[in-house]
């Protein structure tokens, strides 16, 4: 698999979201985020939408689901500061039984998605194919 | 930066700086850009 990683733009916080190419390029194509849909579709942990800050990270999460694909979400620092009043956090991600991750993770809960899709609908989050 | 702002024109200046270095922590790059440089002089100022 190859990775072609987007073009950093400065000022923002660029993460890596991997998933099967079906919800991939629903994501690109301006599908909000979808409470039913993580709940339905959570392998392990609790459901959310987690980003990751390194693309190898996403690229495993992407395998588990392969075929894969990869959106990077670039969030502007107004994003950051709104997410986290609303419960977004930041952590390192937990290791598997056979993988160290080389990040963290951005981890949305359920009861941020609303938030999370009114700030890409303004521009404050921007996405494009990572993958 | 709004949060933080807000807090601060609050008089609540520890929180702001609190706010503020919590959102700032997440940035790895674009340190020359308004919005880090901003935050920076800002968290400087509230020391």
């Amino acid at each position: 698999m190859t990775t072609q990683v987007v073009e950093i733009t400065t000022g923002s916080l660029t993460t890596f979201h991997d998933t099967d190419i079906v919800s991939a390029r629903n994501l690109l194509q301006g599908s909000p985020l979808s409470a039913e849909e993580a709940a339905a579709r959570k392998i392990d942990g609790p459901p959310g939408f987690f980003l990751a800050t390194e693309v190898d990270d996403a690229v495993f999460f992407a395998l588990r689901r392969a075929p894969g694909g990869g959106v990077a979400f670039r969030l502007s620092f107004q994003a950051v500061e709104t997410l986290q009043a609303v419960g977004v956090i930041r952590r390192r991600i937990p290791p598997g039984k056979t993988i160290q991750f080389l990040g963290d993770e951005v981890v949305i809960p359920l009861e941020a998605f609303g938030v999370f899709n009114r700030l890409r609908e303004t521009g404050e989050i921007a996405v494009a194919p990572a993958l | 930066m709004s949060l933080s702002r807000l807090s601060q024109h609050q008089g609540k200046t520890e929180h702001a700086r609190q706010l503020l270095t919590a959102v700032y922590e997440w940035f790895t790059e674009g340190f020359d850009t308004a919005d880090l440089q901003e935050a920076k002089a800002l968290l400087e100022q509230w020391g």
